[in-house]
């Protein structure tokens, strides 16, 4: 979408027509959900979270000042709902795994009659690629959501240091380590692209 | 991850250089702008996650009922905020009520008593 068009779209927005807002979403709904998608591993997450993106949009279209990229203001509300909600997972009393990790044999789950399949199971093994949500989720929180955010946000370095307070340099460093480690896990070896 | 002061200024002059300014680079932040899009262009194409046209449409019938629905939303919680401020009011109406009745029933009960000493008194004259 060309600046031109967005900048109209964006004060028609402000204005309250709803139809504006649908072509804003459509515009980054691709980019927006492979973000929640990558985020948390779960569809029903992911839509949770775009629904809710939606609703924060409403109500903060209004602070947009047009100054900065539109595209990066979105993706820092959805890095914030990204946030909100890995801490109320922190926050929520510490549970037992039913699949222990890779010791599958002596895991509880597995011992368990399975009364019906797992729906995010099956959804997984089809379009997410479960070597590489295994391998995101081995990533620690910032440097997985800014590998995220520089991919699906098209961030700058300078944003995401902006984002996520760190010198430049320092982003940019974390970003590449994790990147490394994305490799090793998912044994991407060096040379391919 | 502890960098040093020399590594920080390499890597700010290669993320710089990276955001499209127009800076000088050496051979170390060179290295540094290379083999990061190695692992970038490696990397990238797992990230990417294709949407299905089925799940294209069911998101796009989302965002259209969300934001359809959002004057009734509004309406919805200006009602619920209406009720919550009402029945506030109410309560510290009542309380206010219910002190200044049992002063009343307080000053009455204090009359009372009097008024009963009172005639105790005269029968006791009797």
């Amino acid at each position: 979408m060309d600046q031109k068009k967005l900048s109209r779209i964006i004060a028609q927005a402000k204005a309250g027509d709803t139809a504006a807002y649908e072509s804003l979403m459509a515009a980054y709904q691709a980019r927006l959900f492979g973000y929640f998608l990558r985020a948390t591993g779960r569809q029903h997450d992911a839509e949770d979270l775009f629904g809710e993106l939606v609703l924060r949009l409403v109500r903060n279209i209004k602070d947009y000042d047009e100054q900065g990229r539109f595209e990066a203001w979105l993706f820092r509300m959805a890095a914030n709902l990204n946030r909100d909600r890995i801490r109320k997972l922190k926050a929520r009393p510490a549970t037992l795994s039913l699949s222990n990790g890779r010791d599958e044999e002596k895991s509880i789950g597995r011992n368990l009659p399975a009364a019906q399949p797992d729906v995010d199971a099956g959804l997984l093994s089809e379009e997410l690629s479960l070597e590489l949500h295994e391998a995101l989720a081995r990533l620690d929180d910032v440097t997985r959501d800014m590998i995220l955010l520089r991919h699906f946000g098209e961030m700058s370095f300078k944003e995401i240091s902006k984002e996520f307070h760190c010198p430049l340099g320092t982003a940019l460093a974390r970003i590449h380590r994790g990147l490394k480690m994305l490799r090793k896990f998912m044994n991407i070896p060096e040379g391919t692209r | 991850m502890t960098m040093t002061t020399n590594q920080e200024r390499q890597y700010e002059t290669a993320a710089r250089y990276m955001d499209g300014e127009k800076v000088p680079l050496d051979t170390e932040e060179e290295a540094i702008v290379k083999d990061y899009s190695d692992d970038e262009k490696a990397v990238n194409p797992k990230l990417d996650a294709e949407m299905s046209s089925r799940e294209s449409r069911r998101i796009r019938k989302k965002v259209h009922v969300l934001v359809r629905n959002l004057p009734r939303r509004t309406l919805r919680a200006f009602i619920i905020g209406l009720i919550v401020a009402i029945a506030f009011l109410l309560i510290l109406w009542s309380l206010k009520y219910f002190k200044q009745g049992r002063r009343f029933n307080d000053d009455a009960g204090n009359q009372g008593i009097e008024h009963r000493t009172g005639k105790a008194n005269i029968d006791n004259v009797d």
